[in-house]
């Protein structure tokens, strides 16, 4: 390895609407919904109104991320974007973000297709175009307005995914830091995957115009506390006599993390859950949850673990030193009556408007 | 603690206004997928086995699970 990479700061752009309980008790009995809620503590989920785009949630976490790290535009050597809900079949999402940021014309553009798995995917990618020395800088957006795949009359995956996108800025460590660090670890170290396509049908949503998200919970239930504790354990092992000070799993449900926290006997405070008021969120759910932990606990000192499990079935798991992270959330508020027009939240509305679509009152 | 008894407590704590033994049927408790998310992650706490969903939902009785339970007891889950 010819360099190390480390995450220097994140935001999430949520959008500031969405719906809870009086909206699912409108259809479904109350006594289900309690018992919905009190099992996934998810209270509200966020819903991207019609009239905005995968790319505007993108745009305005990646300005907010890139200004946190101190980062120019001029500065991005590589952008990936990991969705499984682009705007559009064609271009990837990664080229119209460029545009719409005005990025340099001389960087990869790519995206890569995951979900709850994604963010370690494409903390990966950064890190190993990083490390190679093909990019000083890379921006990743990770997120999905998976809403957009849900079926109007399932509450079982009404109730639990959100929409947002996450911006992770990673950049090149300093040079020899490995020797400087002693026995702290790297920035960001090689991250570890495992897939079991054989589950591959418990959640999924196939490409025809009528289809809709199918999730089979107790499947997804099984493989998660089979397979995580596994890729911990792994984990830990490579943590060695210095352990490891937090974990960031992938913000399922409140009863899934509770499960692997008993499981994994690791300490409430270890586990941070952030999941009430914006329900999983797929590939951007790790990084929302290390920016709550970080307003909520200031810098996050020490080194954390990183897990991701879901869609696939995959999972993903690696370490990292977060002591110096930036971190924000941003709502974005819903457009002005009449603003998002019929066609808005297609790849085309998303890319002609470039940087004058950018989101109205954002506030973080 | 056997088995067995700690499997009536698992299921005395989600229908805790029914009389549960052996022969009841989980049709008849109204058991549904959220009970079946709490029981896989009570019987790998208890008994440290992760039971697979179509094994779950393949059970009929009470009875059933039990013997599901120790038989993936017995093989170890993988």
């Amino acid at each position: 390895m010819s360099g190390s990479a480390r995450i220097r700061s994140t935001a999430t752009a949520l959008p500031a609407g969405g719906e809870g309980r009086a909206e699912w008790e409108n259809g479904w009995p109350a006594e289900n919904v309690a018992a919905t809620i009190a099992t996934t503590g998810i209270e509200r989920v966020r819903v991207a109104p019609a009239g905005r785009s995968l790319v505007d949630y993108a745009a305005t976490a990646s300005r907010r991320a890139l200004a946190l790290a101190g980062c120019p535009m001029e500065a991005v050597d590589a952008v990936l974007v990991v969705t499984q809900t682009p705007d559009d079949r064609l271009p990837p999402t990664a080229c119209r973000l460029q545009e719409v940021l005005g990025l340099r014309r001389d960087i990869p553009c790519l995206d890569l297709h995951h979900g709850c798995t994604g963010y370690v995917y494409g903390l990966e990618h950064a890190r190993l175009l990083v490390a190679g020395g093909a990019a000083g800088t890379v921006l990743l957006c990770t997120g999905d307005l998976l809403t957009r795949l849900l079926g109007e009359e399932d509450h079982t995956v009404r109730m639990v995914f959100g929409d947002g996108v996450a911006a992770t800025v990673i950049v090149a460590g300093e040079e020899g830091d490995a020797e400087r660090r002693g026995g702290r670890g790297p920035w960001l170290s090689p991250a570890r995957f495992g897939t079991e396509g054989s589950r591959a049908n418990e959640l999924c949503c196939g490409s025809g115009p009528g289809d809709r998200l199918r999730m089979d919970g107790l499947g997804v239930m099984s493989a998660t506390l089979r397979r995580v504790p596994e890729l911990v354990a792994e984990l830990q092992a490579e943590a060695g006599a210095g352990g490891i000070d937090r974990y960031f799993f992938h913000q399922a449900n409140a009863h899934m993390l509770d499960c692997l926290r008993r499981k994994l006997q690791l300490g409430e405070g270890s586990v941070p859950v952030f999941l009430r008021d914006t329900g999983n969120l797929g590939s951007a759910s790790i990084p929302l949850a290390m920016a709550r932990a970080r307003a909520v606990q200031g810098p996050l000192g020490g080194r954390s673990a990183l897990v991701g499990y879901g869609v696939g079935f995959s999972w993903a798991g690696l370490l990292c030193d977060l002591s110096g992270l930036e971190a924000a959330v941003v709502e974005v508020e819903v457009e002005e009556e009449g603003r998002g027009g019929p066609g808005a939240g297609t790849g085309a509305g998303a890319g002609s408007g470039g940087a004058g679509r950018r989101p109205r009152g954002e506030r973080g | 603690m056997t088995v067995s008894d700690q499997l009536l407590e698992i299921l005395g704590c989600l229908f805790p206004e029914q009389t549960v033994d052996g022969r009841t049927a989980l049709r008849d408790l109204r058991w549904d997928s959220l009970h079946q998310l709490w029981m896989i992650s009570e019987v790998d706490e208890r008994f440290g086995v992760v039971l697979q969903a179509r094994d779950l939902r393949s059970c009929e009785t009470v009875a059933d699970l039990l013997r599901l339970i120790e038989h993936e007891q017995a093989a170890g889950t993988r």
